[in-house]
């Protein structure tokens, strides 16, 4: 893991990483990999078989209302008349 | 421990002691502490004392009626700051009840306040913690163990009767071995996550922490219900339950080292214990056991990237603004009021989650997860639990482990196979080092063997 690799995981994330703390994430990111690195000498097989054992559970689409809608809007940084407010995305 | 769920409901249902004072007494202590274990003792509580009440006024009291109860920073209750101990979301007020206060309030509980963790859930110490360190009761100079600290800390502080944590890879569990009290991770599936901020959806769990097994007990039956809000949410089976008086332990967990030789020691006092009850204790083979943390360092970051992206500036919590663009508001918002831990875990899970390393770490880790999932099932149907130490050390120094993200994420290592598996684990007090700090052992139990779980817990409780 280099400093480049991180400015693009940074990208990616949408995540502004300080030039000064680039180096100290990347050794890290490395240092991490290097200890997940331990799966990849598992032997499984064929893994594109299906292993997960989850099941869907699935309830019947009912229309019914939402209380505090507006409480739901008024969690955001940013809001006005019950709407949210985002910066302008189009010149 | 004084103060238990079941002793003070006694004095209240006699009248020797008042809820009003009770709940008074704990919000004063609550208040004056400095161990930094709550983010917020709520001021608002008169209304439910009044409800409280008028329950035990009405004969319809029940056993946590009045009692005074804290809540980690990432559960939502109506009208209250959910921060996660983050500043993302310092200024983030629930707007629902989560359904686990929602069955407190039912049930008459009263809930006194917030408890500090690290950011975002992220983190064994409560190091992370936004708001710095909370303090471990037992001695000042060493962690309370995390993400769920405060809520360990509070319990041994005595400045709540119980509280409740929520568990990714150890989150309930570590805190509760390090502090000294009864944590438990239920299955995953019994207690609703709506309205807990999410960290890991597929790992995440919601439990308490209790000074005894009782109140633990009393805790779950509370909260495990099935909740229509959260769609991995099932209902519980039926609770009976025999013992067939047999445990497992995991074949090779101190070869590696890596676990204290004082931890070790306990635990194998505990299995003669445990065999002088009439136990029979084998060593059993789960060849991926030892696996488990390095799926785990996959899955978990992976969720976290993806249940993350939505603080970004623009839906919940703060913003870094200004006259910018969006992508600034995105950048700059996530950069600067997410924790480091939390960026490092973004940026790893971006990282596994990206084309071309997809295959190698997440789909390999996911078939990783099946392996052990079956592997510990398969144990679990000819065994009551499998047996671990809690924690491979007792709790550590302020700053011992900050520099070195991998030792940090070590004191996970026996906790997190019941997340992987989705297993419900509880971990018991059973004694204390030349230090005087407590040691946990762990039971992992087949998916809805609670009550198995409380059994076992109690058979440690009589013998420590």
């Amino acid at each position: 893991m280099d400093i480049e690799q991180v400015k693009k995981l940074a990208h990616l994330a949408r995540l502004n990483v300080p030039e000064e703390e680039l180096a100290g994430v990347a050794s890290d990111i490395g240092n991490i990999l290097g200890f997940i690195d331990q799966i990849q000498k598992v032997e499984l097989g064929d893994i594109s078989a299906p292993t997960n054992q989850s099941v869907n559970i699935f309830r019947d689409d009912v229309v019914a209302p939402i209380e505090p809608v507006y409480d739901l809007v008024e969690a955001a940084p940013l809001h006005k008349d019950h709407f949210v407010m985002v910066p302008k995305v189009i010149e | 421990m004084d103060n238990t769920i079941s002793e003070l409901h006694k004095k209240i249902l006699s009248g020797e002691i008042t809820i009003t004072n009770l709940v008074k007494g704990y919000v004063d202590r609550a208040r004056v502490d400095t161990r930094n274990i709550y983010r917020e003792v709520f001021s608002d509580i008169d209304e439910q004392v009044a409800r409280a009440e008028a329950m035990l006024k009405a004969g319809k009291a029940t056993a946590l009626t009045g009692i005074p109860v804290a809540i980690k920073d990432n559960i939502m209750f109506a009208g209250h700051v959910a921060g996660s101990s983050s500043k993302m979301l310092e200024h983030h007020t629930a707007s629902y009840n989560s359904t686990v206060v929602q069955q407190l309030i039912d049930a008459g509980a009263v809930i006194i306040g917030r408890t500090n963790m690290d950011d975002g859930a992220m983190g064994s110490s409560t190091e992370n913690s936004a708001y710095g360190p909370t303090l471990n009761p037992l001695d000042e100079t060493r962690v309370p163990g995390g993400s769920s600290g405060g809520s360990a800390a509070a319990l041994p502080a005595d400045v709540a009767v119980v509280t409740l944590g929520s568990d990714t890879g150890g989150s309930i569990r570590q805190p509760a071995a390090f502090c000294g009290v009864v944590g438990l991770s239920p299955t995953y599936g019994s207690v609703s996550r709506h309205g807990l901020i999410s960290m890991g959806s597929s790992l995440d769990v919601i439990g308490p922490l209790a000074k005894t097994v009782e109140d633990a007990e009393i805790m779950y039956n509370t909260i495990a219900v099935k909740d229509a809000f959260d769609s991995t949410s099932v209902a519980r089976p039926d609770s009976s339950f025999t013992l067939k008086k047999k445990l497992a332990i995991p074949k090779g967990i101190f070869i590696n080292g890596g676990c204290d030789a004082q931890v070790q020691a306990n635990f194998e006092l505990l299995v003669e214990k445990f065999k002088a009850e009439g136990y029979q204790i084998d060593e059993v083979d789960l060849p991926h056991f030892g696996d488990s943390l390095a799926v785990y360092y996959i899955l978990m970051p992976a969720e976290v990237s993806s249940n993350l992206a939505r603080l970004d500036g623009i839906r919940y919590g703060d913003r870094i603004s200004g006259d910018k663009s969006l992508s600034d508001v995105y950048n700059d918002t996530r950069g600067a009021l997410f924790g480091k831990e939390v960026r490092r875990r973004i940026l790893l899970g971006t990282y596994v989650l990206s084309h071309g390393y997809y295959d190698a770490y997440y789909n390999k880790a996911v078939a990783l997860r099946g392996v052990i999932r079956r592997e510990l099932e398969t144990v679990l149907a000819d065994y009551d639990a499998i047996i671990t130490p809690t924690t491979p050390s007792t709790a550590f120094k302020f700053g011992e482990k900050t520099g070195d993200p991998l030792a940090m994420y070590l004191s996970d290592l026996f906790t997190v196979p019941a997340n992987i598996a989705h297993l419900p684990a509880i971990s018991v007090p059973s004694g204390k080092d030349t230090n005087e700090m407590p040691f946990g052992i762990q039971f992992i139990g087949a998916r809805f063997s609670e009550p198995t779980l409380f059994a076992l817990g109690k058979t440690v409780e009589n013998v420590r």
